[in-house]
């Protein structure tokens, strides 16, 4: 696998996550090639199932970019998200593994640049972890 | 790098378009003067419109408005004038001394329980619209003071019309006294700043005192800044301010040290203006109750902060303190986006659903849990009678029913997919995107 290249899923809400993608990749922002990014229609979409299985195909973290507060588009979808995300690092501290492999990222349609920059960061977290 | 990230997006499925007929018809209630704008501009755009208000002649909703409203002229003959255009109008049916006394059903197919003068009502309807008044109250902070009226300080609410009356007497210094109850307010603060900032203008001085402030939201930030750059001094106290008689002391947040705490008092303030409490009327916070539309504080705004006037339930639009407490003329906007997005749903005698961008329940897979049924943000999802698998037979139609499932209304369902990430049974799937789909791209990673 290689710690230097860690493996990424971001699952990304239709709403904020994809556009701020997107957004990065029109500023020319550097994005890892080990990103995986998987468009939902709701942040709240990113099924417990899915972020389990992407880190048992072998992801070093999942990423999960919804909306602030108060800015989803289906009232409280993205403060499921992000309760399911607060409940499964829970469960991965429980059987030892790092918790800070999966986060819920709020992002704002047009922030391509916390986009990249919160990548980095994930990047560089699971670089030191390794 | 070179940015080739594999990317998943979400299936371009081509619209499978059902046609739902929906009767351009309203019923528009309330006691806020902003039901008129909504009836008149309903009316305007061709929906018939019953109008359902508790007063005896239709000028009291209007008369009924706070005195903010007389301080403005503009804006009160524009309500005055809405008033009598809705009066004469004869297509839009009045009714008076009535209330909202139930409501059920969904987009298209609404049922309004009315109570008219001791007699019950009930009326079908495609849409619905309201827009209550709130009630304001002193906070219990000063009540404990000892302070009972209103008449005493100016209250947020009156904020303006005192604000222009100051404009010919300015006070010379004046302290906006915000989160009450340790409620931190955008409209509070945003009327702060403006009225401190008018304020500013005639030469008075300007505090606010608050908790904390919000800066982050909307267009906030510019108009801090310029209320800084105004010179209005901005504190941020750690308990609630003491008032005695002209007097305010509180406790600067911002000092250094929590153990010496650095009192700050403040003299010769010859105006306080104190953030009111703003309490949704009762009949809001049932009429919200009843079709499951979520409130924070009572108010439908703060979770839709950019949708104005809309609710999550499709055909229900808000305006006046039941969306949240704001002056008039933001009121009246946010009566005219409720319109338009009713008219969206409701104006054009038929619809087109997607059938494809929505979920299905398997009805052989689904526990009777209740889960979908209590997250779907839009009521889409039903308890409902199937006959054999997947053959949904209609409610009473007994025979042959073998069991309950949940069941998706694809007319209301907006294909957010909340309800298939948390059913336990994984009985719900996105038609238009499977989980399928997202596990063999995940495959390998
Ligand atoms: S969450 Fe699943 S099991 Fe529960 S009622 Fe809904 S469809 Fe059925
Ligand atoms: S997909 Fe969303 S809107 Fe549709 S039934 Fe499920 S939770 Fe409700």
């Amino acid at each position: 696998m290689g710690r230097n290249n860690p493996k990424i899923v971001a699952f990304c809400c239709e709403e904020s996550g994809m556009p701020a993608y997107e957004h990065a990749l029109s500023l020319g922002l550097e994005l890892p090639d080990d990103l995986k990014v998987v468009a939902l229609p709701c942040g709240g979409k990113a099924e417990t199932g899915y972020i389990m299985k992407a880190l048992d195909e072998g992801a070093d973290a999942v990423m999960i970019f919804a909306c602030y507060e108060g800015n989803c588009k289906y009232v409280r979808g993205n403060i499921r998200a992000e309760k399911r995300v607060n409940y499964l690092k829970e469960r991965l501290e429980k059987i030892g593994l790092n918790p800070e492999r999966i986060a819920f990222c709020p992002v704002a349609p047009a922030s391509g640049v916390r986009f990249a920059e919160l990548v980095r960061q994930e990047v560089e977290m699971l670089r030191e972890d390794a | 790098m070179s940015n080739q990230q594999a990317v998943l997006r979400i299936p371009e499925v081509a619209p499978e378009l059902k046609e739902v007929e929906v009767v351009p018809e309203a019923v528009v209630a309330g006691d806020h003067p902003t039901v008129l704008a909504m009836a008149d501009s309903l009316s305007t755009m061709g929906i018939s419109v019953t109008l359902i208000h508790p007063y005896k002649e239709i000028e009291e909703i209007v008369a009924h408005m706070r005195g903010l409203m007389e301080a403005d002229e503009e804006v009160s003959k524009k309500y005055a004038f809405l008033c009598e255009k809705v009066a004469a109008n004869k297509s839009i049916k009045v009714m008076s001394e009535a209330t909202v006394d139930d409501v059920s059903g969904w987009w298209g197919n609404f049922s309004v329980g009315i109570l008219q003068k001791g007699t019950s009502v009930t009326l079908k309807t495609s849409g619905i619209a309201v827009a209550y008044k709130g009630n304001p109250v002193l906070p219990e902070a000063f009540s404990a003071e000892g302070i009972k009226s209103f008449s005493d300080f100016l209250a947020q609410f009156d904020m303006r019309k005192g604000a222009l009356k100051e404009a010919t007497n300015p006070a010379k210094r004046v302290a906006f006294v915000l989160d009450v109850d340790g409620r931190d307010e955008k409209w509070a603060s945003v009327t702060a700043l403006r009225f401190g900032a008018y304020l500013k203008g005639f030469g008075s001085q300007v505090y606010i005192l608050c908790r904390d402030f919000k800066v982050s939201v909307d267009d906030m930030e510019r108009e801090y800044r310029l209320a800084r750059e105004a010179g209005i001094l901005i504190f941020k106290y750690r308990d609630y301010p003491r008032i005695e008689g002209k007097r305010i002391i509180f406790q600067d947040a911002s000092a250094v040290s929590e153990k010496a705490p650095l009192d700050v008092v403040l003299d010769d303030v010859d105006a306080i203006v104190i953030q009111e409490k703003v309490v949704p009327s009762k009949g809001q916070e049932e009429f919200l109750g009843w079709l499951k539309i979520p409130q924070e504080g009572g108010f439908v705004g703060p979770n839709n902060p950019q949708f104005i006037g809309r609710t999550p339930k499709k055909g229900v639009v808000v305006a006046g303190d039941t969306w949240y407490p704001e002056y008039p003329t933001d009121g009246y906007v946010t009566a005219l986006s409720a319109a338009a997005e009713l008219y969206k749903w409701i104006g054009r005698g038929t619809y087109q659903v997607d059938i494809q961008r929505v979920a299905e329940v398997d009805p052989s897979k689904c526990a009777t849990c209740l889960t979908c049924y209590r997250i779907c943000p839009h009521d889409s999802i039903r308890i409902e009678r199937y006959g054999e698998r997947n053959v949904y037979i209609t409610k009473g139609e007994k025979e042959g029913a073998t069991w309950e499932a949940a069941r998706v209304k694809v007319e209301t369902c907006n294909g957010c997919g909340l309800c298939a990430s948390e059913c336990p049974a994984k009985a719900i799937q996105l038609v238009y995107y499977p989980d399928l789909e997202v596990l063999e791209f995940l495959e390998k990673t």
